[in-house]
């Protein structure tokens, strides 16, 4: 077997250019709120779920975990393996879907983009890191309906791992 | 008439800064954006290198 796999190798040239897309939007938000000091606050009477998404990360890093796992068990203990890919799809899932929630929530007190200048990085960030969670939980979902082989779903644990791991630096970042 | 309107700009925004704190911000980010890339094709090697 080769070091990396075809799929393995192209997953990693997009996730080091996925790499660079958050590390412009981080330095971007940065600079903006070291621009904006004081001003560079919540809208008024809102304050951001802090612990509800802190838990919600816990099941982000579950969700990795598991895929970890099933990726291992995948070729030699298949039923355990598809037990594991199933709890990271559902460990993706809940994350997703409670960051939806969040995001009504917030817009029903009246947070949007255009609020303040918090408030749009705040929508720029989690959303860009929620829109490739989405697209990978889909993608998990397609291949464990497939029964995917096992190099694809390596390639498809890499792209998770990015996505699970610049989670809690964006979640330190925009949080607190 | 360009040379003679012309004055000089501080076009980087390190040395032209408006607040410490936004001085800062350009060096954190400026090596952020320079030395993520470099970690992480090092890291691929590193690990290649491991797995052979």
């Amino acid at each position: 077997m080769p070091l990396l796999t075809n799929a393995e190798l192209g997953t990693l040239i997009f996730v080091g250019s996925e790499l660079m897309f958050f590390a412009a939007l981080i330095s971007a938000f940065l600079i903006i709120k070291a621009g904006r000091g004081e001003a560079f606050v919540l809208p008024a009477h809102i304050t951001l779920p802090v612990l509800a998404t802190g838990l919600n990360t816990g099941v982000l890093l579950l969700s990795g975990y598991f895929l970890h796992l099933a990726t291992i068990r995948w070729n030699k203990h298949r039923r355990t393996g598809e037990c594991f890919f199933l709890a990271a799809i559902v460990g993706g899932l809940i994350f997703v879907t409670a960051q939806g929630y969040e995001w009504v929530r917030l817009i029903s007190y009246g947070m949007t983009m255009t609020s303040s200048i918090f408030a749009a990085c705040f929508f720029l960030l989690v959303g860009a890191h929620a829109l490739h969670a989405a697209v990978t939980v889909l993608l998990m979902i397609f291949f464990y309906l497939r029964r995917e082989r096992l190099t694809n779903l390596r390639a498809l644990r890499l792209f998770w791992f990015f996505v699970v791991g610049v989670w809690p630096l964006l979640y330190g970042l925009v949080y607190f | 008439m360009s040379i003679g309107l012309a004055t000089p700009v501080l076009a980087c925004s390190v040395c032209g800064y408006a607040s410490e704190e936004s001085r800062t911000a350009f060096i954190l980010t400026t090596a952020l954006l320079s030395f993520a890339p470099l970690t992480f094709i090092g890291a691929i090697a590193w690990y290649l290198k491991k797995k052979s």
